[in-house]
């Protein structure tokens, strides 16, 4: 997973996704940041590039957006490579997610800098008529205009099967997860400036 | 100390309309500087965890909530029926996506005689901010009332200040689903189904139903407990805290795990 960056669509690629007629043709660009492919691409790189060097630090004008299933999510907090992560779960009509985010995001902006990563899980989807084409065309002009900048995956799978990798099921809530994939952290509901700092330590520990 | 301290504190916590006898205070306890920093982390505890109710137990029979029109509900008004506690709001897309199911659900199991009980804890999220009317000829909870017209849904919405009973059954989500028997005993919690999206058709599993049917049949139910999921109930601020309002009782430096919504892992 040290080469997530790298898998991330730039949200300026979105509107080729958004115009694709649906997520089965093989010749849409935008089918790199489909489900299945994405994991299997993820798959593919683990196996043959295991020493493969580290992506250039984010630097990103835009948030980076993709769409994610429950492998991926499970990649995510599981192979890790060498890098420690918080990673938060919010939904964009989630008021307090998006009440805690600037401590979010504040606590997190030298975590990339000391070795760690953070990203945003948005659950967006876990709610009936919730719909995939209408967070994608949400998501880039929520982020831009509030500044956030870090990636951004989008959960497009069986919500309830996220307790499979103890992750609650309410919103918001942060991991902290360490180096070698194991949860150090779980917590529920909203965080503060100060708690976020903590488990910026904790994940760099 | 720890023991009656703690039940003095969720005393205190309680709100007047909730008062349970067992949890009275009968004396004060003597408090020294030497243990001044226990007694903080046992306030934090008392905050942060005020144990829920187990399965296969009953609420305070005088466990009371105000409904939007400030008739008040009883435990004990209900000895007797099944009741689904749904804790409920009116701003969270999980919670608005059930309601269809909520409504399918409450006319079928209606019929039976099941009760079926919103409850809104959502002062935390302003949702009952509104409970003094606007202005004379207005009603208290316009907000809930024009969500309810609007859907043409028909809810018993109770009010639920403070998160008192939230706190009580350990209540975290909407929705967050809590039957009791007929007899009062706590014998399901967690998800009304386990398909928040609605996209598994037949794969889905309709826990609350499935619990309702072995009730309403005489027999026990088979999965009590799942894990809810939705939005989270946000505690209002206590007094005291300095915190968001999580009922966490933190104090932001605090670096202990284990207590309220955070469950550490080392």
């Amino acid at each position: 997973m040290r080469s997530l960056a790298r898998h991330l669509l730039p949200a300026a690629l979105l509107p080729a996704l958004l115009l694709a007629p649906g997520c089965t043709t093989d010749a849409v660009p935008a089918q790199a940041v489909t489900e299945k492919t994405e994991a299997e691409s993820v798959a593919e790189t683990d196996a043959a590039e295991p020493e493969e060097a580290e992506p250039t630090p984010d630097t990103p004008a835009t948030a980076q957006i993709r769409v994610v299933d429950f492998d991926g999510v499970r990649k995510l907090l599981r192979e890790r490579g060498d890098k420690p992560l918080l990673v938060n779960f919010w939904a964009m009509w989630c008021a307090p997610c998006i009440g805690e985010m600037p401590d979010f995001l504040a606590a997190t902006e030298s975590l990339p800098a000391e070795g760690g990563e953070a990203i945003l899980v948005a659950m967006d989807l876990m709610a009936r008529g919730q719909e995939l084409d209408d967070v994608l065309a949400k998501l880039p002009k929520f982020l831009a205009d509030r500044g956030w900048q870090l990636p951004v995956l989008v959960y497009d799978d069986d919500p309830e099967r996220l307790r499979e990798l103890e992750i609650p099921g309410l919103l918001p809530s942060t991991l902290v997860v360490s180096a070698t994939g194991e949860t150090l952290e779980v917590h529920e509901g909203v965080g503060t400036r100060a708690e976020f700092d903590a488990m910026v330590e904790h994940a760099l520990r | 100390m720890k023991t009656p301290l703690s039940i003095l504190l969720a005393a205190a916590l309680a709100a007047p309309a909730f008062a349970q006898v067992e949890t009275e205070p009968t004396q004060k306890p003597k408090v020294t500087e030497a243990t001044a920093e226990a007694v903080e982390e046992v306030v934090e505890e008392v905050a942060a965890k005020p144990a829920p109710l187990e399965m296969g137990k009953r609420l305070d029979g005088a466990t009371l909530l105000p409904d939007i029109d400030g008739k008040m509900h009883k435990a004990k008004d209900y000895q007797g029926k099944i009741v689904v506690l749904n804790f409920w709001s009116t701003t969270c897309p999980v919670m608005k996506g059930y309601e269809a199911t909520v409504s399918d659900l409450q006319a079928k199991y209606g019929k039976e005689g099941v009760v079926f009980l919103m409850v809104n804890s959502n002062e935390g999220n302003g949702e009952i901010a509104d409970a003094k009317p606007a202005n004379d000829k207005a009603k208290p909870y316009q907000s809930i009332r024009d969500y309810l017209k609007t859907k043409k849904l028909d809810r018993t919405v109770l009010i639920d200040h403070n998160c008192v009973l939230a706190d009580q059954l350990g209540a975290k989500t909407t929705p967050d689903i809590f039957v009791f028997d007929k007899s009062g005993r706590l014998s399901y919690r967690g998800l009304i189904d386990d398909d928040a999206r609605g996209k598994k058709g037949d794969d889905a599993n309709h826990h609350l139903a499935d619990a309702l049917d072995a009730l309403i049949a005489g027999n026990s139910v088979s999965i009590q407990k799942t894990e809810p999921q939705g939005c989270s109930i946000k505690r209002p601020k206590k007094a005291q805290s300095e915190g968001d309002g999580e009922n966490k009782g933190r104090d932001g430096e605090r670096r202990r795990g284990g207590k309220g919504g955070r469950r550490d892992r080392r």
